[in-house]
């Protein structure tokens, strides 16, 4: 492929994913001094590989099977310990109504997700991002992290568990 | 009385309802940077598959603020990557971004198999993407509008104030810069001007690759006359020589050999200078 040809093909794919590569990155730890440099390895390998994007599977999710990678990676260098909370997304919030109360109750959601998710290991936390926050269906992350559907169910059946617990305990086993 | 079950499926939701965005500003600039690494990479790429990847050099040396990588060091397949410095805060994020750094690594030893000259491989990562350059023009808008230059390659004329470069880069060890936590002292932005000269040498570059020597000719002539003492002056020498060979005059690659005797031997040694017609 050309560099023209994939610059434009890849103008189209960065556009509708960056966003997502960007939460991905975010959720799986990636310190926020390091978003743009992950991004950037993200969408660099995107680049390279484009032309092995088959038909039928979605940009997002092989753009996100690639994020997760580079998260690994980060992480692997010691870009954030596991106890570590998720630092950016958890002050990004925006209230949606403007009612403070809201805000805090969304405050205390989203930190809970993101000290759960500092909790958990690689292997169930990035079935658990891309399934249950980014809302990809089981074969669509099968392929994106080539591991096998049973698999993505099985872990993302474990990883609820443990959030659900982890919940339990975060409210001293109910309201 | 909320369950735990229903309290962690109502954290999931406002969780996922979170879904912060780039600032369109970072956005561009970050897709820029993709964008110019993977330019910088591709004319790396073919130029290092002919022999020998001088032209990938230029972009890492360029990145590297013009120091720690030098054509034909042994740094082959040179890869760049800039944290660009951002135009404005990020509305999504919380926390300022890391100041303008230029970081070179080496790519993975896998994807520099056709590379003739030594490879130094930091780290096995999963995959491991050049660090991109600085802005660099497309190739769409890489080439300037063409001067009124003659075909025939003009007469080389050695500039005499040509800006020194260090001529034991070839002899010194590849600077080999690891994972990227440690930040590296901020090099100045390149100019518009080693923007210009890089769209210049990449689009004669294509022209040699696609055999068009004499365009390639014009484009290299057509940078000599803008930019006498570029940063990039002895890349295009080096160039210069590969396409008067291709031309078949054996003559003027002589010439510009001469050149880059007295301006850069270091780079003589290149595979491929040395299997250039050029005498030497």
């Amino acid at each position: 492929m050309s560099l023209d040809a994939a610059v434009v093909g890849f103008d189209a794919l960065y556009e509708s994913t960056v966003d997502l590569a960007f939460r991905v990155l975010s959720r799986m730890g990636v310190r926020e001094a390091e978003l743009d440099d992950a991004l950037q390895d993200v969408f660099f390998v995107a680049h390279r590989r484009l032309g092995s994007l088959r038909a039928g599977v979605r940009p997002s999710s092989w753009v996100a099977g690639i994020a997760v990678k580079v998260a690994h990676d980060y992480r692997r260098r010691g870009a954030r310990k596991p106890s570590e909370p998720l630092e950016p997304l958890a002050d990004q919030l925006e209230t949606k109504d403007g009612h403070p109360e809201r805000a805090a109750m969304e405050r205390e959601g989203v930190r809970a997700v993101n000290q759960f998710l500092a909790t958990l290991s690689p292997a169930l936390l990035e079935v658990f991002v891309l399934a249950e926050l980014e809302q990809q269906s089981a074969p669509e992350i099968a392929e994106a992290l080539a591991i096998p559907v049973n698999t993505v169910y099985s872990r993302v059946r474990l990883a609820r568990g443990h959030f659900e617990r982890f919940v339990e305990q975060l409210t001293g086993g109910g309201a | 009385m909320t369950s735990p079950h229903d309290r962690a499926r109502a954290y999931l939701e406002e969780a996922r309802a979170q879904r912060p965005k780039l600032d369109p500003r970072r956005r561009e600039h970050l897709k820029q940077a993709v964008l110019a690494g993977v330019a910088g990479t591709a004319v790396a790429a073919s130029s290092a598959s002919a022999a020998g990847s001088w032209f990938t050099s230029l972009g890492a040396k360029v990145v590297m603020g013009l120091t720690a990588a030098a054509v034909g060091s042994g740094l082959t397949y040179g890869v760049m990557k800039t944290v660009v410095p951002h135009p404005a805060p990020v509305a999504a994020a919380s926390k300022p971004i890391a100041p303008a750094v230029a970081i070179a690594r080496p790519t993975p030893a896998v994807e520099v198999a056709s590379a003739s000259e030594p490879v130094v491989v930091v780290e096995p990562v999963v995959e491991q993407p050049p660090r991109a350059a600085p802005r660099l023009p497309r190739t769409s808008e890489a080439a300037p509008p063409p001067a009124p230059v003659a075909e025939e390659t003009p007469p080389i004329v050695p500039a005499p104030e040509a800006p020194k470069r260090p001529q034991n880069e070839a002899e010194r060890p590849p600077e080999v810069v690891a994972a990227p936590t440690a930040r590296r002292p901020t090099q100045p932005a390149p100019s518009p001007a080693l923007d210009e000269e890089l769209g210049h040498l990449r689009k004669a570059m294509s022209l040699h690759e696609a055999q068009d020597e004499a365009g390639a000719a014009t484009v290299l002539a057509t940078y000599e006359a803008q930019f006498p003492h570029g940063v990039l002056r002895v890349e295009a020498l080096t160039l210069r020589v590969l396409v008067a060979c291709a031309r078949g005059r054996t003559d003027d690659a002589d010439v510009v050999w001469r050149v880059l005797e007295r301006e850069a031997p270091h780079v003589l040694s290149t595979p491929r200078l040395q299997q250039s017609c050029a005498r030497h």
